[in-house]
Order: C-alpha cells, then structure tokens, then sequence
C-alpha cells in the first residue's frame, strides 16, 4: 500500500498544475440542477416530481416540471434508477429548451460528472413501459453537445465528491491494474494544503463495459443485447442512438483544488467543447491532455469557489433554489395534480405516516 | 387592480398569511382587498369584498443563510440574484355594508384566493367618502391619493393626540382646529408653549381664512416672548380681575397649601375688609393691618405676617387687571380662542386653566352654553396629572376629570394633548375614546396608552416605535376602521416648531468670535502691566 501510495504520489507531482491567475474567460454562466420526490397513492400508482432550474448571471431563471405517475414499483433500485434517469433527462432537457438564451462564449454548468450519465445510460431501465428512458438521455446528451459545439458554449459538470479512481489508475506505472485509492484520497494525502488541478485525462473507454464495445457498429445487436425490452415501435429509435454511442465526444476529466484545505472537485468537459475532435472510441486508457485545454475553465471554477459549503457558487444556488420540500409537495403538487387529473390524489398509508 | 398575492396557509376572520414576490409586494401598511369573500346573510350567502392592512411583510432567502461565511456570500452574490421569497400577514380590517357601516366577516378567506392592492374608490369609502363635512388630516400612509377625513362625531367621546416630542403633535392639532373651525366650531386652546398663536398667520406671512375667527389672549407685559404681539397678530390681554377670587382661589394661586388653615383664614379676614376692585397689593395692606393690629391674637397675626410673604408673589403675576375675559367671546360659535400661557408661574398658568374650564363648565351645567366647546389642552400631563406623575396635584385636575367624564353631556369636548401618557390621570386619558397616536417609544409611555386604548390592537401598538414624523395612527370614532395616517396640509404658522439649531449655533459663533475681537487690547493691556 505505502509503496503504492509512494508512487502515485511521485506520479501526480508530474500531473499537478499550480492555479491560473484570475481572469474572467466566460462573460455568462449558467447553473442546472434538479431535484425529485416520490409518493405513493392510495390507488397503487406511485407518482414522481421532477424539478428542474436553469440559473443564469444577470438573474435568469427558467425552471422545468415532469410529473410521471407509474405502477407501484417494489423494488428501491429500480426506483432509484427510474427517478436518477429522470433527473439527469430533465437537466438536459432544460439547458436544450433555453439553449437560444445562451450566448457564444458562455458556460453551463451541470451538477454531478458527465462520463457517467454516458455509461450509466448503456443499459436499458428495469420498469415496465421504461426501458427505453436511458436512451432519450443519450440523445438528449448528444443533441445537447452539439448544439454546444454549434454555438460556442462550454459544457462542464461538476462534482463536489467523486469516487472514482481513474486518476489514479492511469498513473498507475505500467497501467496493468486497478488502483486501490481513489482519487480524492490520493489528493487528500499528498495535497492537503495546496491549491492547483490535475492534468486532464480523457476518459474514452474507460468505463465502457467490454460487451459494449464488441457490439460497435451494429446497432440492431447492441439493442437486442442491451435493450431487449424495449417496444418494437422504439426499436428504429433506440438503434439510430445506439449507432452514435461510439462517436461521442471523449470526456476531460480532472480534479481542482481552489483553496488551500478544500476538498477537491471534479471537472468533467467533453472533448469536443474544448476544440479537440476525440470520440469515445478513440481514447483508450489513459491518456492525458495538456492541461492549457482546461485553463478557463479551472479559472472560472476556482473564481466561483466561496467556501466550505460553496463548493461552486452558481451550483450552490440552483441546488437550494431547485429543491423540493416536502411541504411544497405534499400540499402545492399534489393539489395540482389532483386538479390536472381530476380526481383526488391520496398516499397510501405508509407514506400519510411518513409525510405527517 | 394590481396583483399583491395569494393567500396560504391557515385564514381567519381577523387576518391572513400570503405569498408575494419582489415585483409585486406591497409595502407594510398597504391595503388589500380580497374580492368575493363568501359571507353567510340569513340562510344564503353574499359575496363581500372584504378590506385588509398588511401588518407585515418578510423577505426570506433558501441560498443565502446566515450559515455562509462573508467569503461564502460573496461568491454567490457577485453571480447570481439569488430568489427571495416574500412573505406577508395582514390583517382584516372589514367591509362596508348597504348602510355604508364596516363589517367584520364572519367567514374567513379561502387558500389560494388572490389578494390585491386595495383600488383607491374603495380606500374612499373607508376613508373619506359618507363622512359629512369631514375634518381633513392628511391622506393614508401608504396611498397619498386618498385624503382622510375625521368624522367630528367622533370628537363626541374626548379625543386624546399623544406623541412624543418632535413627532408632530401641534401641528396636527392645529390643521384639526383649521378644519374644525369653517365647520362652526368654537374652540378654546390652553397654550403652554405659544404653539397656537401662530395660527392666524400663514407660514408666506399672509392672513390665513381663520384670522378672522380667531383670537389671542395674553397676560399684558410679559417680558421674553418667542413672538410679539404683532407677530402674532395682534393679542387681548387676558386678565384676571383680582378682586372677583375668593379666599380659596387666592391662596391656591398664591401656592398656600390647604393644611395651611390658619394663614388661608387669615387670608380671608383680610379679604373681607377690602371693599370694591382691588388688588394683591391691596390684600398685603390688609393682612399687615391685621398682623400690626394689637387687638389681633399672637397666632393669627403671625399667620397674616406669613400669608403676606405668599400674596407677595402675586405681585409679580402680570394678568391681574380690572376685569376678567368675557365668557361670551369665548364661547361665540365659529370661534378660535388661544390664552396663551407661555411665561407664567406654574401655578398661574394652572390657575387660568381650571378658572377657565370652571366658567365654561358652570354656563353648560345651568344651559347656558349654546354650541358645543372644544377645548385644547396642551401638555395636558402638567394640568391633569396622574397619582404617579411624582407632582402634587394641580388644582385644575378635578375641573378637568369632571369634564372628561361629564363634559360630553354638556357640549364640552376635550382635545387632550400629550407626550407623557403615562403622566396623566388615567380618569382622563381613559375618557378620550378616541385617540390619534403618534410615534411613542417610551415603554411606560406605551404601556399607558395600551391600557386607555381599547382600539389599539397588538400589532398597531407593536408599529408605534415605528411611525415617523408626522405619522399617526387614529383609532376610536373618529374613523370607520384604525387608520395609520400622513399628516399633512396645514396652512397656518406653528409657534411651537423646533429652532433651527444649526442657525442658532453659528449665530452664537459668531456672537462668541466678536467678543474675541474685542478682547485684544484688554490682554495686550494685562501682558504690559504684567511685563512692567
């Protein structure tokens, strides 16, 4: 472990960048965040809220609203997965929608990473009527950066805590194994105290499953292998996007440090909104950009750094600003999907005895 | 009618919570209207647009917490405009029926229904409108285009003005008195402090449309006046004729206690040997005879000897003169009599008071008073003291208490005026049903018109540290529903408004640096004699 530690340690002095000085690159910022609830009914139905905000400097403000009311599902994971999907499909949807607002030049902020909402969306969802909901998030996603591409804006999500080990795998010398410290606890141990970020690696496919990658180029078997319960009607859909997974862009992944004893943040950006035409299935472990790529960017975040619990001002926002609160759900929600659709909604009474 | 809100949470009769937003918020104070209210009328219902004040208006924040730090905060706000939620309650204050009365509903306002910015029409017939020949004082705080009008019956009950320094209080009393006089009014001002005798003046200088109507009664030969006689336009003497007073009234004037029987009887030996008009000298003349008389007991003459010391003082006392005001000009209808009693002795100035109040009180108590009197007491505290004042009791507290609980009976309406609520007899203060409050902030002084109130509700109490100047809140009859006021509108001068310190300050710079200039030689004088 030490010797391991040692090494990653002399490995990520190579990799480490020192702060760059303050100058504004972005004139206009925007946030996205979103935010969720779920109740149970009386009738078996489970319904679903799904909010999401879009904040800009200079007082924009849009939000989004998604009302899903589906079978009583039994089963947490899949509920789990159903309501993450639909949050990330929400904060997609909303910067497309108010794309037209964003000038060139600016950037959007997207709370949480990036690469995984692409390899989360590479298998279809367990919940009947569903399946298909991972890949309208992909082609949510693509549409998303290249409408980006098009119109000059910088896409970048950020994460206040991530557990992912990529960094320290690909400094693994020799690059034969997986890392046994995650890249925050290499940072914590060898950069406490210092302010700075890591070199930007380029995660391709990294995180792709193996069978993922063998069914490249044929969208009919990797939707038969990948999303076999999707509806025949979809099945045109879910191949056209399938088609397309190798082709997006790479992911520029790096750790931020903005203040001395902060914890560190993780920054993804896809390759291609930082004029480097790298696909998925170009990059293979690991490799590193230079980190001038990456400059504005780390510039904008450690400018918009305000403290412990500010990891990141414009996220900060949106995340109070877009939450729901039981009280807001419980009595404005549920009023007004009682009215839309016009009977009254009731909880079961496992969820009457959690809510009151 | 522009959107404020809608109303959430729990309702009741008496007010409501709502949710407003920054761009159309009203202000605290501000008057709402929720339309519609459904009110059960026998066993149906009517619809009633019910008026309501918001008595409270918040601002809250989910983003920027006081858990943040300074650096925290700064980050956020040099980005974004972080949402701020606003928050109100206001409170009902009722609707007019088809008798033109206000109503409190019985029923309270739905969750969910809007509320609005109550229309100027409707602020009128709260306001302004049914009232008959109405007292102008100025227009709502918040709604400078609706005037507020005093109804005078409500000046029926007594009505008490209470303020503390500076807040405004004679120049309201004053645009009271310029609008109650066109209406027919006699009134009788008892001025402390010559903040009335400006009144016949406009503050261009110009005669203001009650100069007629209005006289100013002064003690001739008092030195020191903040305004001459011709400033004020012209002043009666206001005089006492000595020789009307009984033993009683001469020894209270004269400061000789009622424990002090012997001297107060000798007093009265020596008046009755005085025959026809006479004066205090007189009265020293005949208390000496009695004390010089051989014939007299030891004890008596020493009382009389003692008696003259005290009658003594009266010789100072510039309102002694061969014949008192006449009653009848002071009651004539359409009349505006100010005794202006800035200068005297305590005691005189007590003494005018309760001889004044006696007269108008004896024509009204045999029907001789043919108009209804209004009458102004200025610092009312210093006349009508109350048992925790920490000052005797001044002679024309009982005249005073009499009429506040009598005087209504007999046409006699008290305007008391006050910045020490808590100094005055509570008899009195609690017999003013009606009463305009301006910015108090002394607590005692607070308490004591919470307790003489019975119109101040908690939350127009909780506002009165709040009020600035020339703001006031009526409640009582003067009005259909309290009413937070802006004083504004008087024409005539005001004899009591502060100095202007800055002005007086460089005068007194000046003075002081002439002085100097005078000095030099006097030093140049003293270091050569002392150099010698």
């Amino acid at each position: 472990m030490k010797e391991e530690i040692d090494l990653l340690g002399a490995e990520l002095e190579r990799r480490w960048y020192p702060l760059p000085g303050p100058k504004a690159v972005y004139e206009k910022e925007f946030s996205v965040d979103s935010s969720s609830a779920y109740r149970s009914l009386s009738n078996g139905l489970d319904f679903l809220i799904v909010r999401a905000l879009m904040l800009g400097t200079g007082g924009y403000r849009r939000p989004m609203l998604r009302f899903e009311a589906v079978k009583g599902i039994s089963e947490y994971s899949v509920a789990s997965d159903f309501e993450r999907a639909l949050r990330e499909l929400i904060e997609v949807r909303i910067v497309l929608e108010n794309i037209g607002d964003v000038p060139e030049g600016s950037m959007v902020l997207i709370d949480g990473n990036l690469y995984g909402r692409y390899t989360h969306a590479l298998r279809e969802l367990g919940l009947e009527g569903w399946h298909h909901l991972p890949l309208e998030l992909l082609d949510a996603m693509w549409m998303l950066y290249e409408e980006c591409v098009e119109r000059g804006i910088t896409l970048v999500g950020v994460s206040k805590f991530s557990k992912t080990r990529a960094l320290t795998s690909a400094l693994l010398p020799g690059k034969a194994q997986r890392a046994r410290f995650l890249d925050v606890e290499l940072l914590y141990r060898r950069k406490t105290g210092e302010t700075g970020y890591t070199e930007p690696l380029l995660l391709g496919e990294y995180g792709v499953d193996p069978r993922v990658k063998s069914l490249y180029g044929s969208p009919g078997k990797m939707r038969a292998s990948l999303f076999g319960r999707v509806p025949e009607r979809l099945h045109g859909f879910a191949e056209e996007v399938l088609e397309r997974v190798p082709s997006f862009p790479a992911i520029a992944m790096f750790h931020v440090i903005p203040r001395e004893n902060a914890q560190p943040m993780r920054v993804d950006i896809p390759a291609s909104l930082i004029g480097l035409d790298r696909k998925i299935s170009d990059v293979t472990p690991f490799q590193f950009i230079e980190a001038r790529h990456v400059d504005g960017v780390v510039r904008q975040i450690a400018e918009a750094f305000g403290g412990r619990d500010v990891y990141n001002a414009l996220l900060y926002v949106v995340d109070k600003e877009v939450r729901l609160s039981a009280r807001a759900v419980d009595t404005v929600y549920k009023s007004v999907l009682g009215r839309e659709l016009g009977v009254p909604i009731e909880y079961d009474r496992s969820t009457r005895r959690f809510t009151y | 009618m522009s959107k404020a809100g809608y109303i959430v949470g729990e309702t009741d009769t008496g007010g409501f919570a709502f949710v407003s937003d920054l761009d159309c918020y009203p202000p605290k104070h501000e008057y709402l209207i929720i339309e519609g209210v459904k009110e059960r009328e026998g066993i149906g219902f009517k619809h009633v647009d019910v008026l309501a004040q918001v008595n409270r208006i918040s601002n809250r924040s989910d983003v920027l917490g006081d858990a943040l730090s300074m650096e925290e905060l700064e980050s956020i706000i040099n980005r974004y405009t972080a949402t701020t939620k606003v928050f109100g309650t206001a409170k009902v204050l009722g609707y007019i029926d088809r008798r033109g009365e206000v109503v409190m509903p019985r029923s309270a306002a739905i969750p969910g229904t809007e509320v609005k910015i109550a229309p100027t029409e409707m602020l009128e017939r709260f306001f302004t409108k049914n009232i008959r020949r109405g007292v102008s004082v100025g227009h709502l705080i918040t709604r400078e285009e609706v005037n507020v009008a005093l109804d005078p019956n409500g000046f029926r009950r007594h009505v008490a003005v209470i303020a503390q320094t500076g807040a405004g209080k004679s120049y309201l009393v004053g645009l009271m008195l310029e609008n109650l006089l066109p209406l027919g009014a006699t009134v009788i001002v008892l001025d402390p402090n010559s903040d009335y005798v400006m009144m016949r003046r406009k503050r261009d200088g110009g005669a203001t449309a009650i100069a007629d109507d209005m006289v100013v009664y002064r003690p001739p030969g008092l030195k020191g006046r903040r305004y001459s006689d011709q400033e004020v336009g012209g002043a009666e003497p206001y005089t006492i004729d000595f020789s009307k007073l009984n033993a009683g009234q001469v020894c209270d004037v004269a400061g000789i206690s009622g424990r002090w029987a012997v001297i107060r009887e000798a007093v009265g030996d020596a008046l009755g040997q005085l025959q026809g008009i006479y004066g205090p000298q007189q009265l020293i003349d005949a208390l000496e005879r009695i004390a010089l008389n051989p014939a007299t007991d030891t004890r008596k003459a020493k009382a009389a000897m003692s008696a003259t010391t005290y009658i003594r003082r009266l010789l100072n006392y510039k309102i002694w003169g061969s014949r008192d005001i006449p009653l009848d000009e002071l009651v004539k209808p359409k009349r505006l009599s100010v005794i202006d009693l800035a200068g005297l002795q305590r005691n005189v100035s007590e003494y005018i008071v309760q001889k004044t109040l006696d007269d108008v009180w004896s024509l009204a108590v045999t029907g001789s008073l043919e108009y209804p009197v209004f009458i102004v007491l200025e610092e009312a505290h210093n006349f009508a003291p109350g048992s925790g004042a920490g000052q005797r009791s001044g002679s024309s507290l009982g005249i005073i208490e009499r009429i506040a609980a009598e005087g209504r009976k007999f046409g006699i309406f008290l305007l008391v005026v006050t910045q020490r609520p808590n100094k005055i007899s509570s008899n009195v203060l609690s017999q003013c049903n009606s009463q305009i409050i301006m910015r108090l902030t002394n607590p005692e002084d607070m308490s004591a018109v919470r307790r003489s109130s019975e119109g101040l509700s908690e939350d127009l109490f909780n506002d009165l540290p709040g009020l600035n100047k020339g703001e006031a809140i009526v409640v009582g009859e003067l009005t259909k529903v309290p009413t937070m006021i802006k004083i504004s509108g008087r024409t005539s001068g005001e004899g009591g408004s502060d100095i202007d310190l800055e002005e007086a300050l460089r005068d007194a710079l000046k003075a002081s640096e002439l002085a100097k200039k005078m000095k030099p030689e006097e030093d140049d004088d003293k270091e050569y004699k002392t150099r010698w």
